[in-house]
């Protein structure tokens, strides 16, 4: 199972290794990032971002995916990162009743695509035409869609992001 | 149960450490700050001191930091705790030598705190040298993670 998928455009960064591996209480940190999976450098500095006591893995986003319907991911409690909502819609799609909440929560600041055609949800949600059109179809996904980027913020539901934007 | 959380240190540390605990935890802006001998903090800052553990009620933990074992600032803080008439709260620990690490992870503790469970928490918050090599290996391997 996957407790949570949290879209970060920083994947592991000080707010997740210190406060989110905590208030989740996982012992697994599954990133699924094609690029980085094959950047050395990247996964070095992931790897000096996980706090001690928690296993680290970094694999392309196809290649996560079969690790999460391995049967012996079923009890893990895994916390992933991805850094973009097309590859969390990928992996909820592939994984179907495995995921436990997505958590939209740092995204789109810097994917260094025409910024006049960005729509901005929130300060830290800002989405080119595609990512909002994959965010669209996750939120018609059978899980629950929030944006929480710190665990004393309250929840908000990306519907009703999308809804003020009139998305 | 309620926790109250105060952080001295000589010049503008203790505020600093408040910004970055708000920013990394949310948890900084209920963080009360004494930045000693700073242009707003002069002169003697120990009636700030008693008067937070006076304001630690006895259903309630008080955590104090400071950030430096030999330094004036925690001097000034175990005198006053042990000066306290009535005697050191037990519901009040201090802690020093407080790195942004441990400070996180003590504010963000759920369970009651006791001295043992302090220890514990601090004990792998210390100062790191960072190795650049030998770093990768596991985080591919599936069947370690799996495991």
């Amino acid at each position: 199972m996957i407790s949570s998928i949290r879209i970060d455009d920083r994947l592991i960064h000080g707010q997740v290794a210190l406060v989110w591996s905590k208030e989740l209480g996982t012992k697994h940190i599954v990133v699924a990032n094609d690029d980085a999976a094959v950047n050395d450098v990247t996964k070095m500095t992931l790897q000096m971002a996980t706090p001690a006591g928690i296993k680290l893995l970094i694999k392309p986003v196809a290649e996560s995916i079969k690790v999460f319907n391995d049967p012996r991911a079923k009890d893990l409690g895994m916390f992933v990162l991805t850094n973009n909502v097309h590859d969390a819609l990928e992996i909820v799609k592939s994984c179907p009743g495995l995921v436990g909440s997505v958590n939209v929560a740092n995204v789109g600041r810097f994917d260094e695509s025409d910024p006049t055609l960005k729509t901005q949800l929130n300060p830290y949600i800002i989405l080119n035409p595609r990512e909002l059109a994959d965010l669209r179809e996750l939120v018609d996904q059978d899980v629950p869609v929030y944006s929480q980027v710190i665990p004393t913020n309250p929840k908000t539901s990306i519907s009703s992001l999308l809804a003020e934007v009139g998305e | 149960m309620r926790r109250k959380t105060l952080i001295a240190t000589h010049g503008y540390l203790a505020r600093g450490f408040k910004s970055s605990a708000e920013i990394l935890a949310g948890m900084g802006e209920s963080i009360i700050d004494i930045n000693a001998y700073t242009d707003e903090e002069p002169g003697d800052y120990t009636p700030k001191i008693a008067a937070f553990i006076d304001g630690v009620a006895e259903d309630e933990e008080g955590l104090i930091f400071t950030d430096l074992a030999g330094g004036s600032v925690n001097q000034k803080v175990v005198c006053t705790l042990a000066e306290r008439p009535g005697g050191v709260p037990a519901n009040v620990f201090l802690v020093t030598d407080t790195n942004l690490m441990s400070l996180i992870a003590l504010l963000l503790e759920s369970r009651d705190l006791s001295a043992d469970l302090i220890d514990e928490l601090l004990g792998q918050t210390h100062a790191t040298r960072v190795q650049l090599e030998g770093v990768l290996g596991a985080c591919e391997d599936e069947d370690v993670f799996l495991d």
